[in-house]
C-alpha cells in the first residue's frame, strides 16, 4: 500500500514538473487547469471517498468559490488573496449547512440533495443578474498582482502559484484524512456508520467536519480557477463539472486523496488532448472511462496490482 | 430426490456452512435441527439457489442444480417457503396466488385458484384484502397453499412455525402431513424441536457447519448424548 | 384574475403530460432496479434524434417517427441491464450501494449525450409538428402539438398502469419490486423483469422526447434539465412509486406554471428544485412513498 503510494505521488509530481521542464504556453495552459482540478477531485474524494458521502454537487462548492471571489474583486476590489480565502470561506459554510440534512440521508437521497443544490446554485449564477452577471458572468476583473509581466513568465509563475497553492492544500487534507483521528473517524464513518456510532465516535461532528473541509477547497479550487481563466459563467455549476470530478476520482481511486489527484491530471490531459485530435470525443472518453472503473476497476489506479 | 454432498458456502467471506450433507429421498419428510447459527437457513438457501456453494454437490433427480438460479430450481418442481415475508404483503391475497400460478397457464391457474378458494374460504373471502392484512397463520397457510399451485414434488420449508401459536402450529404441521401422504417430499428446518420430531421420517441435525448426527426420530431421541445436545435435558 | 389564472391551470396541465412521461418512468426503474437513472434525459433526446431521422431523413410520416422513437428507445434500454447494471451488481455481490450505481449511470449519461454530438453535431435540429394548429379556447391558445403530448401521455400511462395492475407480466413487475427473493421463488427471472423494465421506463422518454422535438428541438443535451427536474418530481412523489410520481407531475407543472403570476418566469425551474430540496429535508420518503429504509 505505501509502495504504491508513493509510485502513486511520484507520478503526480512528475506530471506537475513537467510544464516547468516544456514551458510551452499550450501546456502550461492544460497544466494549470488539471492542477485545479486535481484539488478538486482531492476535495471531492475527502468527503466522498474517505468519509463516503456521496457528493453529486461539489460543482456547486467550486461555483460558490468561483463567484464569490470574482464578484469581490470586481466589485469590492478586494485583493484576489483574500478572495481566494473569501471564496473557500463562503463555500466551506455553505458545504457546512449541506452537512446538517446529510446527517440524515443516506445514499442516493444524499447524492441527490446536493445535486439539487448544485442545480440550484447554477439557476441562481444564471438569472441574478446584478450579482453574477447572468449567462455572460464576471470578467474583468484582476488577477493576483505581483507577477511577471512577459506573457511566457507570466503564465509560468501563474502554474508554479497554483501549484505551491494546491500542493498544500492537498498536504493539508492528506494530513487530516490519514495522520489524525478525524481521518480515522471519516473511515470509520465510510464502513459502518451505526458501528462507529456505537465505539463513541462522534460521527455528527465528524461529517459536518468533512462537508466544511471538503467544501472549503472546492471553494478555493473554484477561486483560482476565477483568477486563472479570468471569467466566471454559470457553465462552471453544470452538471458537466460534477461528472468530470466523479470521473476523476473513481479513475484514480476513492479514498486515497492522491488517487483522484492524479485522476485528474491524467483525465484532464486525455481531456484536452483528445480535444486537440477531435472536440467531440473527449467527453465520451471521459463518460466510458466512469462506466468502465466503475464495474471492473472499482479501486480505479489505486488499486491496480492490489488482489481484490 | 434431492441430495447435498459436503456443501460449503456463505455470504460474502462468511463461511457458514463447511461440510454439510443430506438426502431426501422421495416422498419424505426430512427434518433439519441444530443450535442457532449452525447454517440451517444457509443449507436450505443454498439448495434453492439463492446461494451458490463453494464447493460439494447440490443435485435433484440425480442432476446438478448447484450454480443454479432459483427461479430455474423452482421450475424443476421445488417449492421454498422461507421463515418470513414469503408474501408480497402489499399485495392482495388473489393477486399473490396468481404469482403462485406465473409459471403455468391461464387455465391451470384459475382452476388451482378456484380449488384454493373452495377449501379454503377464508382466502375466497377475503381475496381482495391484501395479504398483509392476514393473521400470521393465515399468512403461512396461504403461503403454503400458493406454493401448492405448480404442484411442486418438493418443499423446502424454513421454520414453518416461527412465530405462531401452538395451535396454528397444529394446524400447518396437519396439512403438511396430509400433503406429504399424497407423494410431496419436504426438507423442514426447523427451531421446534418436538414439531418436526414428530412427523418426519428422518431427521439431521447441524452444528457449526456440519453433520452431527441423523437419524430417525425414535433414533434421536434413543441417543442420551443427541437428547442432552440438541433436544434439551429434560426430554 | 380568474382568467389568467385558468390560463396558466391549462399551460400546466399540459406540460404535466410530459413531466408525467419521464418521471414515471423513472420511478419505475428505481422501484424495480434501486437504481435512479440519470441517463434517462438521453433517451429523450435519442427520442428525438430517431424522429428526427424518420421524418426529415427518410420522409416517413410523423406517427412512424414516434413509433419508431418508442421502438428504438425500448431496444437500447433493453441492453442497459445486461450490459452495465449486472456486471455491476455481480462485483457488488448484492451489496446495496446505491450511489456506486448512480455513478453508473451518471456515466452512461455522458457517454450518450457526447456520443450524439459526435454523430449528429451540436446543432439544434428542427423536426415538424406531427400536428399543426391550434386550439383556441376562451382564456388561451394551446397548440395542438402540445394537446397531443398530453394525449399520448394519458394513453401511454393508462396502458402502462392496467399493464401493471392486470396483466401477469405486470404483477410479476410489481412482485420484483416488493420482494425480488419471493418474485424468484414464483418462478420469476429477475434479469430479464429488470431488462424489460429498463426498456419500458426509458421508452416512454423516447416517446416524449419524439413528441417534444418539434416544440424543443432536438440536440443532445436536450434532455438533460428535464432529468433532474424529474429526479425532483419523482422524490416528490415519491421515490419507486410509479403513480406518486405521475401525480407529482402535475402538482410540480401547475405549480410552475402559476408561479408566473408571482415571481419572474426565470425563476419557475427553482421551484421544482426547491421543492425537492425541502422534501429531502424533511420527508425523504416523498408524499406517497414508502419509509426510507431500503
Amino acid at each position: 500500500m505505501m509502495a504504491r503510494a508513493k509510485l502513486g505521488v511520484a507520478g503526480a509530481a512528475a506530471a506537475v514538473l513537467l510544464p516547468v521542464l516544456l514551458p510551452h504556453p499550450f501546456v502550461l495552459t492544460i497544466a494549470t487547469q488539471a492542477v485545479i482540478w486535481a484539488l478538486l477531485a482531492a476535495s471531492w474524494d475527502l468527503l466522498s471517498g474517505y468519509t463516503g458521502q456521496i457528493s453529486f454537487g461539489h460543482a456547486g462548492f467550486f461555483a460558490l468559490g468561483a463567484y464569490a471571489a470574482a464578484a469581490a474583486t470586481k466589485h469590492a476590489g478586494v485583493s484576489p488573496w483574500l478572495g481566494l480565502l473569501l471564496g473557500a470561506a463562503i463555500a466551506a459554510g455553505v458545504g457546512l449547512l449541506t452537512g446538517f440534512p446529510a446527517l440524515r440521508l443516506r445514499g442516493h437521497y444524499l447524492a441527490l440533495v446536493t445535486l439539487g443544490l448544485a442545480e440550484i446554485i447554477r439557476l441562481v449564477a444564471t438569472n441574478w443578474l446584478d450579482l453574477t452577471g447572468g449567462p455572460f458572468g464576471i470578467h474583468d476583473f484582476r488577477s493576483f498582482p505581483g507577477l511577471p509581466a512577459g506573457a511566457l513568465a507570466h503564465r509560468q509563475a501563474m502554474y508554479l502559484l497554483v501549484v505551491a497553492i494546491v500542493v498544500g492544500s492537498v498536504a493539508v487534507m492528506y494530513q487530516v484524512c490519514e495522520r489524525t483521528s478525524a481521518g480515522k473517524a471519516f473511515r470509520a464513518i465510510r464502513e459502518d456508520e451505526v458501528l462507529a456510532e456505537t465505539l463513541g465516535v462522534d460521527t455528527t461532528r465528524y461529517k459536518l467536519l468533512a462537508f466544511a473541509l471538503s467544501s472549503g477547497f472546492a471553494g478555493l479550487a473554484g477561486g483560482l480557477y476565477a483568477y486563472y481563466v479570468q471569467l466566471v459563467s454559470p457553465v462552471v455549476a453544470s452538471a458537466a463539472t460534477t461528472s468530470l470530478v466523479i470521473g476523476m476520482a473513481v479513475f484514480g481511486g476513492l479514498g486515497t486523496l492522491w488517487g483522484p489527484v492524479l485522476g485528474a491530471l491524467l483525465l484532464y490531459g486525455l481531456y484536452e488532448g483528445l480535444r486537440f485530435v477531435g472536440v467531440v470525443y473527449n467527453l465520451i472518453a471521459v463518460g466510458f472511462v466512469i462506466m468502465v472503473f466503475v464495474i471492473f476497476f472499482p479501486r480505479g489506479l489505486a488499486g491496480f496490482g492490489r488482489s481484490a | 430426490m434431492l441430495e447435498l454432498e459436503g456443501v460449503r458456502g456463505g455470504y460474502g467471506k462468511l463461511e457458514i456452512l463447511q461440510l454439510a450433507s443430506l438426502r431426501v429421498p422421495d416422498g419424505a419428510i426430512v427434518g433439519v435441527i441444530g443450535p442457532n447459527g449452525a447454517g440451517k437457513s444457509t443449507l436450505l438457501k443454498t439448495a434453492f439457489g439463492y446461494l451458490a456453494p463453494w464447493a460439494g454437490r447440490v443435485a435433484l433427480d440425480g442432476r446438478e442444480i448447484a450454480g443454479r438460479r432459483p427461479d430455474e430450481i423452482m421450475r424443476l418442481g421445488v417449492g421454498y417457503l422461507p421463515q418470513a415475508g414469503g408474501l408480497f404483503a402489499e399485495m392482495t391475497v388473489h393477486d399473490n396466488l396468481v404469482l403462485g400460478g406465473y409459471t403455468i397457464s391461464r387455465g391451470e391457474k384459475r382452476r388451482a385458484i378456484d380449488g384454493i378458494y373452495a377449501r379454503f374460504p377464508l382466502f375466497r373471502d377475503r381475496r381482495r384484502q391484501l395479504a398483509g392484512a392476514l393473521s400470521g397463520g393465515e399468512q403461512r397457510l396461504l403461503a403454503v397453499a400458493r406454493a401448492l399451485i405448480v404442484r411442486p414434488r418438493l418443499l423446502l420449508l424454513d421454520e414453518p412455525s416461527a412465530a405462531l401459536a401452538p395451535r396454528f402450529i397444529d394446524e400447518v404441521y396437519e396439512t403438511l402431513v396430509n400433503l406429504n401422504r399424497g407423494g410431496l417430499a419436504m426438507l423442514i428446518v426447523e427451531q421446534n424441536v418436538e414439531a418436526i420430531l414428530a412427523v418426519a421420517h428422518r431427521v439431521f441435525v447441524l452444528d457449526l457447519g456440519r453433520n452431527a448426527f441423523d437419524g430417525t426420530p425414535a433414533e434421536l431421541r434413543g441417543s442420551d448424548r443427541i437428547r442432552r445436545l440438541y433436544l434439551g435435558e429434560d426430554r | 384574475m380568474l382568467e389568467s389564472l385558468l390560463e396558466f391551470l391549462i399551460q400546466g396541465l399540459v406540460l404535466g403530460g410530459l413531466y408525467a412521461l419521464f418521471a414515471v418512468g423513472l420511478s419505475l426503474i428505481f422501484g424495480v432496479l434501486d437504481v435512479i437513472n440519470v441517463a434517462h434525459g438521453e433517451f429523450f433526446a435519442i427520442g428525438g434524434y430517431l424522429a428526427f431521422a424518420a421524418v426529415v431523413l427518410l420522409h416517413l410520416p410523423g406517427a412512424v417517427g414516434v413509433l419508431g422513437a418508442a421502438v428504438g428507445t425500448f431496444l437500447l434500454g433493453l441492453c442497459v441491464y445486461p450490459l452495465l447494471i449486472a456486471p455491476l451488481k455481480r462485483r457488488l455481490g448484492g451489496r446495496p450501494q446505491g450511489p456506486l450505481y448512480l455513478v453508473l449511470t451518471l456515466g452512461l449519461s455522458t457517454f450518450l449525450q457526447s456520443s450524439l454530438l459526435a454523430v449528429a453535431g451540436g446543432d439544434y435540429l428542427r423536426v415538424p409538428p406531427q400536428v399543426s394548429g391550434i386550439l383556441d379556447l376562451d382564456v388561451t391558445a394551446v397548440s395542438y402539438q402540445r394537446l397531443l403530448v398530453l394525449g399520448v401521455a394519458a394513453v401511454l400511462l393508462t396502458a402502462l398502469f392496467a399493464f401493471l395492475r392486470f396483466h401477469p407480466e405486470g404483477l410479476a413487475v410489481r412482485a420484483v419490486a416488493l420482494n425480488p427473493d419471493a418474485a424468484q421463488a414464483m418462478g420469476i427471472n429477475l434479469p430479464r423483469i429488470f431488462a424489460l423494465t429498463v426498456a419500458l421506463g426509458v421508452a416512454l422518454a423516447g416517446v416524449g422526447g419524439a413528441l417534444m422535438a418539434p416544440l424543443f428541438n432536438v440536440y443532445p443535451a436536450v434532455g438533460f434539465p428535464l432529468t433532474i427536474k424529474a429526479f425532483a418530481i419523482t422524490i416528490l412523489g415519491g421515490m419507486g412509486n410509479p403513480a406518486g410520481a405521475l401525480v407529482a407531475s402535475f402538482l410540480v407543472s401547475i405549480a410552475e406554471s402559476l408561479s408566473v403570476m408571482v415571481i419572474p418566469s426565470q425563476w419557475q425551474n427553482l421551484i421544482a428544485f426547491a421543492v425537492m430540496v425541502v422534501m429531502l429535508l424533511v420527508r425523504p420518503r416523498g408524499l406517497f412513498g414508502r419509509a426510507v429504509s431500503r
